[in-house]
């Protein structure tokens, strides 16, 4: 032990913590008392501080969102997508009662539509005709001719039943990755923002185009059917969490589509039937 | 250390990390931003950092964000000690001793300051402590040591201002 005015606190410090044997202590104490210094003063007790209880409240937007999907979920997507697209190629007709085919989601208390608001915020690529309006539009095909009596609430577009995933934080998260279709389709214009802290963003760039050239456009289009809006109003609502929001969402009214699609199309598919008799 | 891992990590330090943060720069949105700063430092360096060693790469990083950001705002960080006396028996005539010395740590200088932190929040060893700071296992000894007597001081000094002897 070589004790020396530079060194002497380090070893008062191990000193104090019961770190030194009798004679190193005794080495120190001469040491200490050779130069003056009060040992006793040198040797009281020293505070330490106790550990606040703070929380950092901001962990969620801390953590990224894993690759790793389970497989429900990716049964779920893949069941969704076929009742989407079901939605978008179903034979429509005027003499039909269209709103038939979304009745089976009643409509709990309406959101406001913001339509042209909003409408101007997205990127463009065409515009059609839209009950008498100017509609702009990302769809790529077989939109001039999209006719409705009225434009469906999007609160029509919930279900009758909630059928919420119960689904913790963490799966929430998990799944994420894995929907695309919902959060690029129906709502590509917050996609972009959405995905831009996901660290392989680029594979999500790349894949969207392909996913519209499947002809999966509805979503797409959905925004200004109600179904986008109901999306994005809850975005607004909650701009704070947008990710965790938006995949609550569209997991639940993904799911809902495809738990209510079949029910949908057996009705109208009677109601087909006897129209045709008639 | 892959996402998952990253996760985990966030879960399990980003309370320590931001109470750190927040003894040393005595400010909510300056520790806040060091811990985003800090994880995000691990984010980018997840291929090269084990999860092992990711708490360790996290305080080292803090560490030195934190001395940043006490160098950029070294005017309220050097809290003067008579003016904290003053404030701190005006307040009150019988303040709590931990709170005391969480306001009190701030007239230390920034290694005493990190050093004692790390020691007492975190119970990191000295050799632990000299691998995040730079400093050698004696110099942290010895800035704990004085950074501790510092305390100490202070504390008698409110008690002597608060209770005089005749």
């Amino acid at each position: 032990m070589n004790i020396n005015t530079d060194n002497y606190e380090a070893y008062l410090l191990d000193y104090q913590e019961g770190n030194l044997n009798e004679s190193e202590a005794r080495q120190l104490k001469e040491f200490v008392l050779a130069q003056g210094l009060d040992w006793d003063e040198l040797t009281e007790e020293l505070p330490k501080l106790g550990v606040p209880n703070l929380v950092y409240e901001n962990k969620e937007a801390l953590k990224k969102r894993t690759k790793k999907v389970p497989l429900f979920a990716q049964i779920a997507s893949i069941a969704a997508a076929l009742a989407l697209l079901f939605v978008v190629f179903w034979k429509q007709d005027d003499t039909m009662p269209k709103q038939e085919l979304i009745a089976t989601l009643k409509p709990i208390a309406a959101h406001t539509l913001e339509t042209e608001t909003y409408a101007s915020t997205v990127p463009s690529k065409k515009t059609y005709q839209y009950n008498n309006q100017s509609v702009k539009s990302n769809r790529v095909e077989k939109t001039e001719t999209m006719e409705r009596e009225n434009m469906p609430l999007v609160a029509e577009m919930q279900p009758i039943a909630t059928k919420t995933l119960e689904l913790s934080g963490s799966a929430v998260r998990e799944i994420q990755p894995n929907l695309p279709l919902p959060l690029y389709l129906l709502n590509d214009y917050y996609a972009y923002m959405d995905y831009s802290d996901y660290d392989d963003a680029s594979e999500y760039s790349e894949e969207k185009p392909s996913l519209i050239d499947k002809g999966i456009v509805w979503l797409s289009d959905g925004r200004y059917n109600g179904f986008g809006h109901f999306i994005n109003s809850a975005l607004h609502r909650a701009k704070q969490d947008v990710m965790e929001t938006t995949t609550k969402v569209a997991m639940t009214a993904y799911y809902k589509i495809d738990y209510e699609i079949e029910e949908a199309k057996e009705r109208w598919q009677e109601k087909w039937e006897q129209k045709e008799e008639e | 250390m892959n996402t998952e891992q990253y996760n985990k990590c966030v879960e399990l330090y980003a309370d320590r990390l931001f109470r750190f943060a927040k003894a040393t720069l005595r400010n909510r949105e300056q520790a806040e931003d060091v811990v985003q700063e800090s994880f995000a430092r691990v984010w980018e360096k997840r291929s090269t950092v084990d999860f092992d060693k990711a708490k360790a790469y996290l305080y080292t990083v803090a560490h030195h964000t934190i001395i940043d950001e006490q160098r950029q705002y070294q005017r309220i960080m050097s809290a003067d000690v008579s003016d904290f006396l003053i404030e701190q028996t005006v307040k009150s005539p019988y303040p709590d001793v931990n709170e005391v010395l969480h306001k009190a740590i701030g007239t230390l200088p920034e290694m005493q300051r990190n050093a004692i932190l790390l020691r007492d929040y975190e119970g990191y060893s000295y050799q632990e402590i000299g691998d995040i700071t730079g400093m050698s296992e004696s110099q942290v000894k010895i800035n704990i040591f004085r950074g501790r007597t510092a305390l100490k001081n202070i504390l008698k000094s409110i008690d002597n201002l608060i209770d005089p002897e005749p």
